[in-house]
């Protein structure tokens, strides 16, 4: 691994954390392969990988380590959800002295050979980064962003690199969303403090899930995370209407989250008018 | 039908098969003359020429040097091409082969025995030469044509017009009445790989290393196996990015790569050849194709008889952005509607990126343009003879670039083609269409009026507004 980091420890200045959940075999060599790539890469900073696995079980253990014998894998035995535990190595990399950027890396996509160099690029350019993720490749997220600065209303969790200073300062994801919509959540945060929250066009991953077989289950996911963002950020109407939905797809009931006032520095950056793309579209 | 014997050829056939096979060879030569054909014997001894005379019709090799050209006459024409020609190219490797040929299926021969008023042509057609030339290892390295005369059959002129150009557009040899071939020994053609998908990717130089690079990305993540990836690039081309990018996107395991050099304008018709796929799909760099877009089509032709399938795609728009990488402004969706028309096939030339064509179900029909090695007329062509599969949908590939307005690019049909299709599909398209306009209308005329009770209390908004909607009405009254 090349790039060792400025305390010269040895230890590479990004983390790259994975979390699994019952993937299969072709998708982690894809994704292995990828990662080879962005280490070959001219220019690339060293990077470390760690996987975390939240399946019932630790069977991808040797999926793991015959990509890579010396794999750090890490057998949750529990699903902690993709924010919690993100959190647990997000947490461990700053920890460790000398770590700039932590980077999530969903398991299902390929990382074009340039991604973790442009993301780190990019997040080296300014010093007010909180987020930056890469661009969705080939069908990019419609959301807009400044074309020059990069700045986005929200950042995608795909492949998201979280910033020291964002770590410092908002923590982690929050662990209430169990998976969808924390990525949303946590770029509010940022921008609440005055971090900015960017996409790094020229990084980019190879992640398509429009014509992906639906999924009543994951749809149902979507809503309950989505009721809680609008009850965290004060929008009763959003949260509601998010509930009839999850109702209609046949979720479970569970207890209503409390409706609560953010405050006017959230209030101000939350923006529920795009349904669940939280943000207008640019086409 | 009963074949009949040969007809006599045209009258000066003969001395043009003379002219030409004393072009194609110098004093010294050694060739071997299979049919009887004394006067060209003579004149090629006159050309100081070393001539060994066989009486035909089969090839057989003669005594001493091996000969440099073999001219075929008479009936040797016939029956070499049908069954002689890999036991020529085996005992005589380096000979240049010369022949005259009246095609058996020019489309004057085809009419006349149609209408009855002539015998069927007996012979080798133009196109069962070619097909034979493939198989037993030969190219053209010459060839000159008579085109057939048209007006001299007993159909009014613009249906005998209208049959020629479609077999015109099927078969271009149709259009052949006789020609002198010279041919060369190459590689036999290897039969089409049942199930394999060919992609070609034409690489202009003049297209960014970054574009290439993505396009070359989004095909690595193809869903469809098995593939193989032609890049065709002009001979002085710098492919070193390119060739990178190849070799690293292969280690994913989703396609094997090839790269294949030739002059610019034969780029197309180079890769063609060399593309073993049952399937076949012809890109460039502006392309991004989504991963499950040749499954799809490929599933599609698998489930049906067509012998093309179309999906709708993104025209992806980018603005002239000051960051470092285009900035995408919009993506809009082509052809629009359920069904493909035959509009569309003009109105968007990027549908010749978006297609999968099955090339066991096109005969003979010319991929390449005539005489220009392109490919842009390519879904005009193709639809006028072949109704494809469309898929309609959620867009599964982008054209990319600079904004344009629809069709702005296009590059319209070298020709104007005619369509096969049966009256009623016409018949029903057209009804379809003038469905959609009176809907249109009356969808326009709604919100005229809608604006106008926003916008009555400005009196000339209004005014124009009312004058608008009433032209509207007026135009919706049958």
């Amino acid at each position: 691994m090349s790039g060792r980091d400025a305390a010269g420890r040895g230890e590479p200045g990004i983390w790259l954390g994975i979390v699994l959940y019952r993937n299969p075999t072709q998708e982690l060599e894809r994704l292995w392969t990828s990662l080879q790539w962005n280490r070959d890469a001219v220019g690339a900073p060293g990077f470390r990988v760690t996987w975390l696995d939240n399946s019932p079980d630790d069977s991808l253990r040797t999926v793991v380590t015959r990509l890579d014998a010396r794999a750090d894998y890490r057998y949750s035995g529990q699903n902690l959800g993709f924010g919690g535990a993100h959190n647990r190595l997000m947490a461990e990399a700053f920890g460790t002295p000398g770590v700039r950027h932590y980077i999530c890396v969903n398991p299902d996509g390929v990382l074009h050979p340039y991604c973790v160099r442009e993301l780190v690029h990019a997040a080296d350019r300014m010093p007010d980064t909180g987020l930056v993720e890469a661009r969705l490749f080939p069908d990019e997220h419609p959301k807009p962003y400044d074309p020059v600065t990069g700045e986005t209303p929200w950042c995608s969790g795909c492949v998201l690199l979280v910033t020291r200073k964002l770590h410092a300062r908002a923590g982690g994801f929050d662990e209430r969303f169990f998976m969808y919509c924390e990525d949303v959540d946590l770029s509010w945060r940022a921008r609440a403090l005055g971090l900015s929250v960017r996409v790094a066009p020229a990084a980019r991953v190879h992640h398509y899930t429009v014509t992906r077989e639906e999924s009543p289950l994951r749809e149902r996911m979507v809503r309950r995370s989505a009721a809680l963002l609008g009850a965290k950020y004060g929008n009763a109407t959003f949260m509601r209407d998010r509930l009839r939905e999850y109702s209609a797809l046949g979720g479970e009931p569970f207890a209503v989250p409390e409706v609560v006032n953010p405050g006017w520095r959230l209030s101000r950056i939350a923006e529920f008018g795009h349904h669940l793309e939280f943000a207008r579209r640019r086409w | 039908m009963n074949a009949m014997p040969e007809e006599v050829a045209t009258s000066d056939a003969p001395e043009r098969l003379t002219a030409f096979v004393l072009s194609r060879v110098r004093a010294g030569a050694v060739v071997c003359l299979v049919g009887e054909a004394k006067p060209l014997a003579a004149a090629l001894r006159a050309h100081g020429c070393d001539v060994r005379e066989q009486p035909g019709p089969a090839w057989t090799r003669p005594e001493g040097t091996e000969p440099s050209h073999v001219v075929l006459t008479g009936d040797a024409v016939s029956h070499v091409l049908t069954g002689g020609l890999e036991v020529l190219r085996q005992e005589a490797p380096r000979a240049e082969v010369l022949f005259h040929l009246r095609n058996a299926g020019s489309a004057r021969a085809l009419l006349e025995t149609w209408l009855g008023t002539a015998p069927v042509r007996a012979g080798i057609s133009e196109q069962g030469m070619l097909r034979r030339l493939s198989d037993a290892g030969y190219r053209i390295a010459h060839r000159e044509v008579l085109p057939g005369a048209s007006g001299s059959t007993a159909l009014a002129a613009d249906a005998e017009q209208a049959l020629r150009a479609l077999l015109a557009q099927l078969s271009v040899s149709t259009q052949v009445e006789e020609g002198l071939y010279a041919i060369v020994p190459e590689a036999p053609a290897r039969a089409l790989e049942q199930g394999l998908l060919s992609v070609v990717l034409l690489h202009d130089p003049r297209a960014s290393a970054a574009m290439l690079d993505e396009a070359l990305f989004a095909l690595a993540c193809q869903e469809q196996q098995p593939l193989e990836l032609l890049l065709a690039a002009p001979e002085d081309s710098d492919l070193s990015a390119a060739e990178a990018s190849l070799e690293r996107y292969a280690k994913l395991g989703t396609f094997q790569p090839r790269v294949v050099r030739a002059p610019a304008g034969d780029l197309y018709a180079a890769a063609l050849r060399q593309a073993r796929g049952q399937y076949l799909a012809l890109l460039d760099a502006r392309c991004l194709v989504y991963p499950r877009h040749y499954a799809h089509l490929v599933q599609a032709l698998q489930g049906s008889s067509a012998a093309w399938a179309v999906a709708r795609s993104f025209r992806t728009e980018w603005a002239s952005s000051a960051g470092a990488m285009p900035y995408v402004r919009a993506k809009v969706p082509f052809p629009l509607g359920e069904q493909l028309e035959v509009q569309h096939l003009t109105l968007h030339p990027e549908l010749v990126h978006v297609l999968v064509i099955d090339r066991t179900r096109i005969g003979p029909f010319p991929l390449t343009g005539v005489g220009q090695g392109g490919i842009g007329d390519l879904p005009v062509r193709l639809g006028a003879l072949f109704v494809p599969v469309f898929l309609g949908g959620i867009a599964s590939c982008e054209v990319r670039g600079p904004c344009m307005a629809p069709g702005g690019g296009a590059a319209s049909a070298s020709s104007d083609p005619w369509l096969l299709r049966r009256v009623s599909a016409w018949t029903a398209a057209v009804v379809q269409t003038r469905e959609e306009a009176l809907l249109a209308r009356e969808f326009r005329h709604r919100l005229v009026d809608g604006v106008n009770a926003r916008l009555h209390s400005i009196p000339w908004i209004h005014d124009t507004l009312r004058a608008l909607a009433d032209r509207l009405k007026l135009d919706r009254t049958p």
